[in-house]
């Protein structure tokens, strides 16, 4: 990369960190001033870490994962163009790391048939508010790091099948069987739990 | 619900997230780690810039260049034990130049010019990283 080289010194005070934007923060950070991007760990560190969290990564190595996230996110700084959130694109370079991590331990199977195990809880707790979290919970692994990809980390469907080196038509049925689970244990206690709710996909 | 209100649901609940209560120590970690590297990095260009500039002695050695130093330096003395020897025949004040000026000898001569270009290497490798 291109060796940042503002110092310490010539970075702005704490407070005065504190009241700028993303933008301006990334323009300093671009500029080598570590401190402003400290900044930036700090605003959005909890978001990156949650994320992970929810893709199904263990406290410790989402912590992990997330300060690897922000550093490779210094490194290449210079890439980020300001088009969309900072947050967005650190949670999209963690997404790819635990990806990577994952695929060396889980594969990506085809979907085949109805999943029947899950489809019976999900009617009886509907009356029940779970939050987002406790409802991932009830997803497959590959579900939840589908679903995750796609509606936490913003990538496509393509994106997302790109990151997992698995077939498009994979990652959609992942995507669909997530959503259609997460929609039955997320409904809104006594919501009508209609066949073509239920059965909605991607 | 229909499918795109639940899926904009959906991507509201994954932006809704919890602030951890460790968020500051995440952050100075994350500083921390960024403030180590950076370190690395350093060492690694002086480290470089040193050897380069050993690299470069070893070439400057190498070409003959120390034997025309000594050489240099030998005239040198003779030159100035020269001088000194005609001012202390001339019975002046600075009799004693001949003596003094002459503390080191070639080798002397070009370990100092190699150190400098030690110096000038580690100059060349900060100002790189200023820039």
């Amino acid at each position: 990369m291109a060796a940042p080289a503002t110092s310490e010194t010539r970075s702005p005070a704490g407070a005065q960190l504190g009241a700028m934007h993303d933008l301006e923060l990334t323009a300093l950070a671009a500029a080598g001033d570590r401190r402003a991007f400290g900044e930036l760990a700090r605003r959005h560190g909890s978001a990156v870490r949650a994320l992970l969290r929810r893709m199904g990564a263990a406290p410790s190595l989402a912590d992990d994962l997330a300060q690897d996230a922000f550093l490779a996110a210094f490194e290449s700084i210079a890439e980020f163009r300001g088009e969309g959130a900072f947050v967005g694109w650190v949670k999209r370079i963690a997404a790819r790391l635990y990806i990577k991590r994952w695929r060396k331990r889980a594969e990506l199977e085809p979907v085949e048939g109805e999943d029947t195990a899950d489809a019976s809880d999900g009617e009886g707790d509907a009356a029940l508010r779970i939050d987002l979290d406790g409802a991932l919970a009830a997803l497959t692994e590959a579900e939840r790091v589908c679903v995750s990809l796609c509606y936490g980390a913003g990538l496509s469907h393509a994106e997302a099948a790109a990151a997992l080196k698995a077939p498009l038509g994979t990652v959609k049925s992942h995507v669909k069987r997530g959503l259609d689970k997460l929609k039955r244990r997320l409904a809104a206690p006594g919501a009508p739990q209609t066949e073509t709710g239920r059965r909605a996909g991607v | 619900m229909s499918d795109q209100s639940f899926e904009a649901r959906l991507q509201r609940m994954f932006s809704d997230h919890p602030h951890y209560p460790d968020a500051p120590l995440f952050a100075a970690e994350v500083e921390g780690r960024l403030s180590r590297g950076w370190a690395l990095r350093r060492l690694l260009i002086g480290a470089a810039g040193a050897v380069g500039g050993v690299i470069a002695v070893a070439q400057i050695a190498g070409g003959g260049v120390w034997t025309r130093i000594g050489a240099a330096g030998q005239l040198f003395q003779q030159t100035v034990g020269a001088v000194s020897s005609t001012t202390a025949n001339l019975q002046t004040p600075m009799g004693g130049v001949g003596q003094l000026a002459l503390p080191f000898g070639g080798e002397t001569l070009w370990i100092v010019a190699g150190l400098a270009v030690l110096a000038g290497a580690l100059l060349f490798s900060r100002s790189i990283q200023e820039l």
